[in-house]
């Protein structure tokens, strides 16, 4: 009867649209099939290889130490009895990335190492787990059944308690992927295509479309449902030369482009949002308050105060002159004759009288000795009046030499 | 009140270029309208900024009422001249005159849904140009290279009322006058500086988002002069919005719009207008499209310093559109023989008045202002995969590129390719070398394995990349019987099956 039905179907002048939307189904079916076969049998290993941190790639975050050339060597504790050492994890997936392995030497027996680590969705919330006892070989721990153990990772580490009898050396760190279920890469399927990406500094020179390690990138996927589909309907229906024989084809495409595109202006969509939540509505003074820079822009305004209506020189000095905060101190004090590359103070010969110097915190390097109306740092010794101090910096202006 | 003036600023530069380059057509071929909006949108903005310069050389305070005015008048000339030479002469038959007489094929079956495709893919833009523009109303001015380079002489012009000058470091400090400015950049060209300015001096302060909406306007502009120019190639209408919805809904394009401020949205928009015009020309000799190329090309080192490299890439594809035969592989004999003796005598170097050293050597290029080049293979194809096939800067038009190239590949071995087509393939050609140079030869390979410009570069040739698989395949299904029209390509009005435009 089925046979019949489709029989009928096909007789009918629809004929070449009903193989198309066979071969486009077939095509979907084929490209999940393929790629969930793929993974299945190793290509796991390929596209999400282990994340490694080696000593030298792991730092302390508390605590006292320094590398070695076999790892990063513990030698004390921090003021808060423990020391931790941390590194990035890549956004590794916790449901792929579901086996860890470290190696470290010198701990006493009864000493308890655990494992902190931090997601992407919650960077701020450090987790811990108390790792089982091992030897200086070191030992694997499967996170399967840890609850916390989600999301993306964005950073591990290991931390242990105080006093430390001997140095420690932690020698490696590794996340392995465990060859998942189709669950669990069905899973990932479905978060590839729906993680949202919102604007960043980045998005200017790429736009990635899915976590940077996606083991399903839309692109990919696209292309391949494409392809497999072209090649079902040059099956069902093969090519002849007459009028409309690549249209089936081009129409693949084009349904292929569409759906990136419904994908990418649902992207648009987001972005917007967060858009008209940050900004709409509001004047531009209350706009750049409501920047991701807005605390820097309302010390900002106080400088500017201090500052004369004419432009004058200003040297801009910070701990990183080529970076986001002086950058954005340089262009916020516009039309002001700012110049922000500035990582210790200008000699003597460089900053003349007149000129307005912007401290930018924390800058190490950088003393201001009120009784003497100095500003020391870097060898360099300027005459200045200090016009404003704030927890973000400090302006002053450069008084006459002598 | 002030954002009245801003629109007038933007808007009577747009007509003003817009109704001059319709003049340019006495007939009225398939969405001319389209064509003259975009080019002359872009090229209205661009007179715009040299009006400003003109205005500072002559010693007068910035003012936008002055250059308006004069773009006014030359609007009020170019519609006179517009009126006169087309809807008074009665030369041309547009649309509505051929519906009444009768002449306009009837509608063919399958008509309907074509235009409903058509309607659709329209709103479709149209909701992804609100989104953008609300973007671009809302967000502050966001991109790293924006605040850092872009905006600031705009800034600062705004804020004096005068074109301050712009030096380098050294020069910044020992000045005594205090009234030069310093930018890491300083040696960038002055045109996207003063295009973000145009609105502002009209808003009467500085203004973020008054400074980035020539941006929104660009793309418009890149759009309506993209879809005019496949019209005039011959595409069906909806084929035409097909390739600009291709092209307008590229996510890298799309974000140089939504995070206004880079320089390279217009040098995309310019150097790739430019690149279709001259396609156009080359495969018909049409001095209109000749001189639209001319002027747009020519803007191209106004924009970006790499514009003046670019500018270069037109000349071997000219040689091959205009000459053929002997004189064709004499001139070529000549170049491979010059390439030679250039690399045996280890090249060459030499002084250029006022501008430096010129080195051009097997291992080194120095530029004056362009930079000094190591030359090297530094190989390295993961970011060109990574980015072109896997991530989502470009949606299909990675894998696109690559069927279409293969398509040219067998046009050309079948042999009986037509002389435009053979200009079109090595402009396409010497393009792709040249970004291969930049990309696997230099230190720019760093840049393309940070992702930081791989991207932002291969933007500007995206435009003149699409419309040449417009052209393959305009040239393939007409083979193949798939275009509607079925035609040669050349008609001069077409209607009946979609909207006239």
């Amino acid at each position: 009867m089925m046979q019949a039905m489709g029989a009928r179907i096909f007789c009918r002048p629809m004929r070449p649209f009903w193989l198309w939307m066979l071969a486009t189904t077939g095509g979907a079916v084929l490209t999940v099939l393929t790629l969930l076969l793929f993974y299945r049998t190793g290509g796991l290993a390929a596209v999400a290889p282990p994340v490694v941190l080696q000593g030298a790639k792991l730092q302390l975050a508390s605590g006292q130490g320094g590398q070695t050339p076999t790892g990063l060597e513990i030698r004390q504790v921090g003021p808060q009895g423990s020391a931790v050492v941390q590194g990035t994890a890549r956004m590794a997936q916790a449901a792929l990335y579901r086996q860890l392995s470290w190696q470290v030497e010198g701990l006493q027996p009864g000493s308890e190492l655990r494992l902190v680590w931090a997601t992407l969705a919650d960077p701020r919330t450090l987790h811990e787990r108390v790792l089982p006892p091992a030897g200086p070989e070191g030992s694997v721990l499967d996170l399967s059944a840890e609850p916390r153990w989600q999301g993306r990772i964005a950073g591990i580490g290991l931390a242990v308690r105080g006093p430390l009898a001997q140095p420690l050396v932690v020698r490696r760190l590794e996340l392995r992927p465990v060859a998942s279920t189709v669950g669990v890469l069905l899973r990932e399927l479905a978060a590839d295509w729906t993680t949202f990406e919102d604007w960043s500094q980045r998005s200017i020179n790429y736009t990635s479309g899915a976590p940077l390690n996606a083991l399903f990138p839309p692109l990919v996927m696209v292309a391949l449902w494409i392809g497999f589909s072209a090649v079902l309907y040059a099956l069902f229906d093969p090519p002849r030369r007459a009028p409309g024989a690549l249209l089936p084809y081009a129409a693949l495409f084009l349904l292929g482009w569409l759906t990136l595109d419904v994908r990418w202006q649902w992207d648009l969509g987001q972005r917007l949002a967060q858009t008209t939540r940050d900004f709409a509505g509001k004047s531009e003074e209350d706009r750049r308050l409501a920047a991701l820079d807005g605390e820097l822009y309302r010390f900002l305004r106080e400088v500017r105060q201090r500052l004369p209506e004419k432009p004058a020189r200003l040297f801009i000095v910070s701990a990183d002159p080529g970076g986001f905060w002086a950058g954005r101190a340089r262009y916020h004090l516009l039309p002001q004759n700012g110049y922000a590359g500035f990582a210790r103070l200008p000699p003597p010969d460089q900053a003349r009288a007149g000129d307005y110097i912007l401290i930018l915190s924390p800058l190490a390097d950088a003393r201001y000795d009120p009784e003497r109306r100095l500003l020391e740092g870097g060898g360099a010794q300027l005459p200045v009046e200090m016009l404003h101090f704030a927890a973000l910096g400090a302006l002053f202006r450069v008084q006459g030499g002598e | 009140m002030e954002w009245w003036r801003v629109g007038w600023a933007l808007a009577i530069p747009w007509f003003a270029g817009a109704l001059w380059v319709r003049v340019l057509w006495r007939d009225a071929p398939a969405a001319v309208w389209p064509l003259a909006l975009g080019y002359g949108g872009l090229l209205g903005l661009l007179a715009a900024t040299l009006l400003l310069r003109v205005q500072a050389a002559l010693g007068l305070p910035l003012d936008w009422a002055g250059p308006t005015i004069a773009l006014a008048l030359l609007a009020l000339v170019g519609g006179w001249l517009v009126w006169r030479r087309t809807l008074r002469g009665g030369e041309i038959l547009p649309n509505r005159c051929l519906k009444a007489r009768g002449q306009e094929r009837a509608p063919k079956a399958g008509v309907k849904w074509r235009q409903a495709l058509f309607v659709l893919l329209l709103a479709w833009l149209g909701v992804r140009f609100i989104n953008l523009a609300l973007e671009v109303w809302w967000r502050p001015l966001y991109p790293w290279d924006a605040w850092t380079t872009w905006a600031v002489r705009p800034r600062v012009w705004a804020e004096l009322g005068q074109l301050a000058p712009f030096v380098d470091f050294q020069r910044w400090l020992t000045d005594a006058t205090g009234s030069v400015y310093t930018l890491e950049a300083w040696t960038y060209p002055y045109t996207v500086p003063l295009l973000a300015l145009w609105p502002t001096l009209a808003y009467g302060a500085w203004n973020e988002t008054a400074a980035n909406l020539p941006w929104l306007g660009c793309a418009l502009g890149l759009g309506l002069g993209f879809y005019g120019q496949a019209r005039l190639w011959g595409a069906s209408a909806l084929t035409a919005l097909v390739f600009t919805w291709l092209l307008l809904s590229l996510p890298l394009l799309d974000t140089h719009v939504a995070l206004a401020g880079y320089a390279d949205l217009w040098l995309a928009a310019v150097f790739g207008l430019a690149a279709i015009a001259f396609f156009q020309w080359a495969r018909n000799g049409d001095r209109r499209q000749g001189l639209l190329a001319v002027l747009l090309a020519l803007a191209c080192p106004l924009i970006k310093l790499e514009g003046a490299v670019w500018l270069l890439l037109f000349l071997p594809a000219w040689l091959v559109a205009r000459l053929g035969g002997w004189l064709l592989l004499a001139l070529a004999g000549i170049a491979a023989a010059l390439g030679l003796g250039w690399w045996l005598v280890d090249g060459i170097i030499f002084g250029v008045p006022g501008l430096g050293e010129l080195i051009l050597k097997p291992d080194l290029i120095q530029v004056p202002y362009l930079g000094r080049f190591t030359l090297g293979y530094r190989g390295g194809w993961d970011p060109v995969v990574k980015n072109f096939l896997i991530l989502a800067n470009w949606h299909l038009l990675g894998y696109l590129a690559l069927i279409a190239a293969g398509v040219a590949a067998v046009t050309l071995v079948r042999g009986r390719v037509e002389r435009w087509l053979r200009a079109e393939l090595l402009f396409v050609a010497v393009s792709l070398v040249a970004l291969f140079v930049l990309f696997f030869l230099t230190d720019a390979q760093r840049w393309a394995e940070q992702y930081t410009s791989i991207n932002r570069v291969v933007l500007d040739f995206v435009p003149a990349f699409l419309f040449w698989v417009l052209t393959m395949f305009e040239q393939l299904s007409r083979a193949s019987g798939l275009s509607p029209s079925g035609g040669n390509g050349n008609e001069r009005v077409r209607g009946g099956e979609h909207p006239a435009v």
